[in-house]
């Protein structure tokens, strides 16, 4: 069941996202292309492109396709957030709620189809944008990508230098708080919505008090986790962290993302309480 | 004797402070179409709502086939609110999908065949569709279904004479006659003739329960002209009934 319901979660978003998803890496590799007069000009070269950019046409096209390609960036996260918010706001708590909450499924597995499908495309976006970035660069020239590529090997040895063999649980651990983090985010507004559902005729006021009520406790129980823990510590295990930046990063990012784990599971379970037992659609 | 389907024993829901059911008793058996009857406010949709596990009751005990309002009840009983229910970015095709993926005793062919017979599009959005062929798309979809309960909320409120006689005929030839249908309606006179029993509700509470022939027989009185006499308010200006 959690599987269709995920299926037709991700239909819903992705017929918004796909003319997006296309049109910024196309937007970025034409912006690219209008500015690499501009790049071969730095570099001291003459030819096709130089002669563009400096026509009235070019710059006419630079400008443009530039501010197409930034349009559509930021379209992409807006549109992002709108749609997460929309698809739990108008998918469960309205109308669409009286067909979702007649199907013979768990309210778990709704929250849960709809937090997986909002995490997915989050992050797809979030790929697309560094696809586009990494588009910008190679078209814009020749040479752009490759010293671009030349300078992040040059990090790369550093960074292996200095963490040593966490270097790929780091990574990894990196990758997972990227995802957690995202989910967790969305999470946050699943709850908000939910508990804003209490307030009968001020769902949206309620929605917004229960956003912020939320964002305080994270910070408040963050900043309490982070002063005992620092009480609590030995200072032993201080000593060890210290001596390895590596291990102090991996132990640090695990933390996080046990934070960030606690977050989603309270806020499921908070959503999942209120979707139960005190659900009234209108 | 057919089994007790609907059981319901001393239920009470209110909103805020505001009681909508009063201890609500009701035994229900399969095989039957019923009425559930009472003007407006009674408590009619919010009983349909436990029923359907959209609510959950304050206080007392509801049980569909012998229990409570869950997944298991959500599989064999098929609702049709008295409002448009999906996302309007689908198509009449994606619903018969949704609804084929979701409901094992869903009868596709059937549905693509009402649909057809109507001359709705399958391929058209739904949100593209006229107010009246919507409706008739989600009583299509919720009889399409081999359900053992059948809870239709006001279906023929707000719709034209014409389309209600094909909506009363839709639920006539296409109901599993093992399972019970329960028409929640305040327009007596137009369901009547489809009705085996009756379940007056007035307050919160349910003031009547009887087989409609029994009620023709004893009273000699249509059920319409029974719910007029019982739920009879005083007219403003005092005086006798004019009409």
């Amino acid at each position: 069941m959690l599987k269709k319901l995920i299926k037709y979660d991700m239909k819903s978003m992705v017929r918004v996202f796909a003319p997006l998803w296309l049109l910024a890496p196309i937007l970025a590799l034409l912006f690219s292309f209008s500015i690499r007069g501009l790049v071969e000009a730095s570099y001291g070269q003459n030819g096709f492109w130089t002669d563009l950019v400096e026509s009235r046409g070019g710059q006419i096209l630079m400008m443009v396709t530039g501010l197409l390609f930034v349009s559509v960036v930021i379209a992409m996260f807006v549109v992002t957030l709108i749609l997460v918010i929309q698809r739990f706001w108008n998918g469960l708590l309205k109308e669409e709620g009286y067909l979702m909450f007649t199907l013979p499924v768990r309210t778990w597995q709704l929250i849960t189809a709809k937090g997986i499908t909002a995490t997915i495309v989050n992050l797809i976006s979030g790929l697309v944008a560094v696809i586009s970035a990494l588009l910008l660069f190679a078209g814009a020239s020749r040479f752009a990508l490759r010293n671009a590529f030349w300078a992040m090997g040059e990090m790369w040895d550093r960074i292996l230098q200095e963490l040593g063999g966490f270097t790929t649980p780091i990574i990894l651990l990196l990758i997972l708080l990227i995802l957690v983090d995202t989910a967790s985010g969305v999470y946050i507004l699943y709850a908000s919505m939910a508990l804003g559902q209490l307030f009968e005729g001020h769902r949206v006021a309620g929605s917004f008090v229960s956003y912020v009520g939320i964002n305080v406790v994270a910070s408040v129980a963050a900043s309490a986790g982070g002063i005992l823990l620092n009480l609590a510590v030995p200072q032993s295990l201080l000593d060890v962290l210290e001596s390895s930046s590596g291990f102090f990063l991996t132990v640090f990012l695990l933390a996080l993302l046990l934070f960030a784990a606690v977050q989603i599971a309270v806020c499921h379970l908070v959503t999942e309480y209120v979707l139960t037992r005190r659900l009234n659609l209108e | 004797m057919s089994e007790i389907l609907i059981q319901c024993h001393d239920l009470w829901k209110s909103y805020g402070r505001r009681p909508a059911l009063r201890g609500v008793d009701l035994q229900l058996e399969s095989g039957r179409i019923v009425g559930l009857l009472g003007p407006n406010g009674s408590g009619k949709t919010t009983l349909i709502k436990i029923l359907n596990g959209l609510l959950k009751p304050d206080q007392g005990v509801v049980a569909i086939d012998n229990e409570e309002p869950g997944v298991h009840t959500k599989s064999i009983v098929s609702y049709l609110p008295d409002k448009p229910y999906f996302a309007g970015w689908m198509r009449v095709d994606d619903l018969l999908d949704f609804f084929a993926d979701f409901y094992e005793d869903f009868d596709r062919e059937r549905a693509e065949k009402m649909c057809a017979e109507l001359q709705i599009d399958t391929g058209l959005k739904m949100k593209t569709l006229s107010k009246g062929t919507k409706e008739k798309v989600q009583l299509i979809l919720v009889m399409s279904r081999k359900a053992r309960l059948y809870l239709l909320d006001e279906p023929i409120a707000g719709v034209d004479p014409a389309a209600r006689d094909f909506i009363l005929t839709t639920i006539l030839n296409n109901y599993n006659p093992e399972g019970t249908v329960l028409i929640s309606t305040h327009l007596i006179s137009d369901v009547e003739r489809v009705l085996d029993e009756v379940v007056f509700l007035q307050d919160g509470q349910v003031v009547r329960q009887e087989m409609v022939d029994d009620i023709r027989e004893k009273e000699g009185k249509s059920v319409d002209e029974l719910f007029r006499d019982e739920f009879r308010t005083a007219p403003y200006g005092g005086g006798e009934w004019k009409c």
